[in-house]
């Protein structure tokens, strides 16, 4: 479903080259469960957003069921991203102000077409997450854990191709982090695809695959099961 | 993007800073309101002078004693003369055509002793005529007439107030006053006049007969004003060139030289007043004005200040597929609601202060419908723009780098 080909990234600032990725090449299958391991500053975050389109690449292509996104304008990138993938931040990424319901509904603030039965789905996610009865709480009120089920029942709400979670359990307790990574495996039992992006051995170990990066390379790539 | 939602959410946004809501949009709201109120009130003022001038005929000529100049939106005497005589105004009612009455006055300051009860007032010596002019008759007793002119009759007719102060609810009448040290029967009250257009009581006065004014008291051969009532306002023009005429060769003017009178009337005065008070209106204007441009500029610090906190909230919303068009209109958004939440308070605010400005001025309160719309698109606006710059900042930022910001 993902395919990465040759894909460099070098930053300029003032005059200065810092190239972060040398050449990236990867193929994600759809209903994959892959984790990407690195250490910080090893162009991690680099990849993570363009693996979510957030960030274009200097050189490679980059193919979403085949086709090219390195090649598309920015409105298309943003329709992309609320049409096909779900994002999970480290820091949850909450609207602090706003009800948690209304946190899940965001997406459908910026998608083409508001489903009738979007309520439902949305408090269906709620659900599955764990929080059906939490949904006029605001985010403040919620415990870490909590906080990233909203934004896990957030990321799903336009059922995306694709869930991209970025140190996901990075700011919860193991507990809180067991949590999350069981709703993950729930998801991908689903057929959802899945890319995890963690410096934790414990949290790869979840995935199918994972990819090992160093130095802005892939480093190997390993089945787990 | 759906508009109505992404109102909803931008609402719930603002209401969850209340302080800073309510710190910007008061910005907007003070400005609205001072607004509404100052040109409400200016508008109610206007409409209350217009009103009094037309109360006193707009087919009235005012003859003055001296040269007056607009000084400042304001009639001012340059210089007086006592070149204008009660023999003038009979040419004038003699001689001009389209003249209906005409008659002379002028006026002294006063004591009136009644018993032990002592006050000022004003003295208005005026022939039988000016009360027809000046649509006042008698609400007790009688006003003089011709007979009491002619013999210079010892009496008085009291303005309203001037009855009240001495005589409360008692009957004046047949009562002998001493006005200075003359001792005047009061042969009647007066119906009141109201205030004239500096906003003084026209009814604290004492009528006397003119001759009476002139000889018994207070010994004088000379008029202030000569008051003309023609036919209609089509017999103004004319009238007054003969009137001109007659007063240069009964003073005696030879060619060349300056009138030693003026010659007012109603859409002068008018003109004059409204001047000053349209003057003052587009003073009040700026000033409102710029309190409203302080209130945009409050919108635009907040816009920016919370731009900053909002980083991550910006990076966040592109990620989930926001585009740079969603998020300006997202922040202009939110800048217009805060201007109209404003601009709605200030309404509200504006409306009462110019209705007790109104009604403690004594004039009639105007809702000024027109202001009010205007503000209120003004504050919008106001919105809109200082909201631009903020809001093409929160577009323009990098969705990646912004969702790394620090909170």
């Amino acid at each position: 479903m993902i395919e990465l080909r040759g894909v460099k990234k070098t930053y300029y600032t003032e005059g200065k080259e810092t190239p972060v990725l040398f050449g990236i090449d990867f193929k994600i299958e759809e209903g994959d469960y892959t984790a990407i391991m690195a250490p910080s500053g090893t162009g991690k975050s680099t990849l993570l957003n363009i693996l979510g389109t957030l960030d274009k690449p200097t050189e490679g292509k980059y193919l979403f069921r085949n086709r090219d996104l390195t090649e598309l304008s920015d409105d298309e990138l943003s329709r992309m991203r609320n049409k096909s993938i779900g994002f999970v931040f480290q820091l949850f990424n909450l609207l602090g102000r706003v009800s948690v319901l209304e946190n899940v509904l965001l997406p459908l603030l910026y998608a083409e077409t508001y489903p009738k039965e979007a309520r439902e789905r949305a408090l269906r996610l709620l659900d599955m997450v764990g929080l059906g009865d939490r949904v006029h709480f605001k985010p403040n009120a919620l415990s870490g854990g909590q906080q990233q089920r909203v934004a896990i029942a957030r990321a799903l709400i336009n059922e995306p191709d694709l869930l991209l979670a970025d140190e996901p359990t990075g700011n919860l307790d193991s507990m809180s982090s067991e949590e999350i990574l069981q709703i993950f495996d729930e998801i991908h039992r689903k057929g959802r695809t899945i890319v995890v992006v963690t410096h934790e051995r414990d949290v790869a170990l979840r995935a199918d695959k994972i990819i090992t990066m160093k130095d802005g390379r892939v480093f190997s790539e390993e089945r787990t099961r | 993007m759906n508009i109505r939602r992404a109102a909803s959410i931008s609402l719930s946004v603002l209401f969850g800073h209340k302080l800073r809501t309510l710190l910007s949009s008061l910005a907007v709201g003070t400005g609205v309101a001072a607004v509404v109120m100052m040109v409400g009130a200016g508008e109610a003022a206007k409409r209350d002078t217009m009103s009094k001038i037309q109360s006193f005929g707009t087919d009235l000529l005012t003859v003055r004693a001296g040269r007056f100049k607009s000084v400042g939106g304001r009639m001012r005497g340059v210089a007086r003369f006592t070149t204008l005589k009660p023999r003038d105004a009979q040419h004038i009612r003699k001689y001009v055509d389209g003249v209906e009455k005409a008659g002379g006055t002028f006026h002294r300051h006063a004591t009136i002793t009644y018993k032990n009860v002592r006050t000022r007032t004003d003295v208005m010596a005026v022939e039988p005529e000016v009360f027809g002019i000046w649509r006042v008759h008698a609400s007790e007793g009688r006003l003089f007439e011709q007979k009491d002119e002619f013999r210079m009759a010892r009496v008085c007719v009291l303005g309203p107030t001037v009855k009240e102060n001495l005589f409360g609810d008692g009957d004046p009448l047949g009562v002998p006053l001493k006005v200075g040290n003359i001792p005047l029967k009061v042969i009647g009250v007066s119906s009141p006049r109201g205030q004239d257009t500096d906003g003084d009581d026209l009814d604290d006065v004492i009528y006397v007969p003119l001759s009476t004014g002139m000889k018994r008291m207070y010994d004088v051969d000379f008029l202030e004003n000569l008051l003309i009532q023609v036919r209609d306002k089509e017999s103004m023009e004319l009238a007054r060139e003969e009137i001109t005429s007659i007063l240069r060769k009964n003073h005696r003017l030879k060619e060349g030289k300056e009138d030693d009178f003026t010659i007012q009337d109603q859409s002068q005065l008018m003109e004059t007043e409204l001047q000053t008070q349209e003057a003052f209106a587009l003073l009040v204007a700026v000033v409102a004005g710029l309190s409203l441009l302080t209130g945009g500029i409050g919108i635009f610090a907040v816009m920016l200040i919370s731009l900053r906190e909002r980083r991550r909230e910006v990076g966040l919303r592109r990620a989930i597929g926001a585009r740079h068009r969603d998020i300006l209109v997202q922040f202009l958004l939110e800048a217009s609601m805060l201007s109209l939440l404003g601009g709605i308070a200030g309404e509200v605010i504006g409306f009462a202060g110019c209705y007790i400005i109104c009604v403690s001025s004594g004039w009639a309160p105007v809702l000024p419908l027109q202001t009010a719309v205007g503000a209120f698109a003004v504050s919008l606006a106001t919105g809109l723009v200082f909201g631009i710059y903020p809001a093409r900042e929160a577009s323009k930022l990098d969705p990646a780098e912004s969702l790394r910001a620090a909170v």
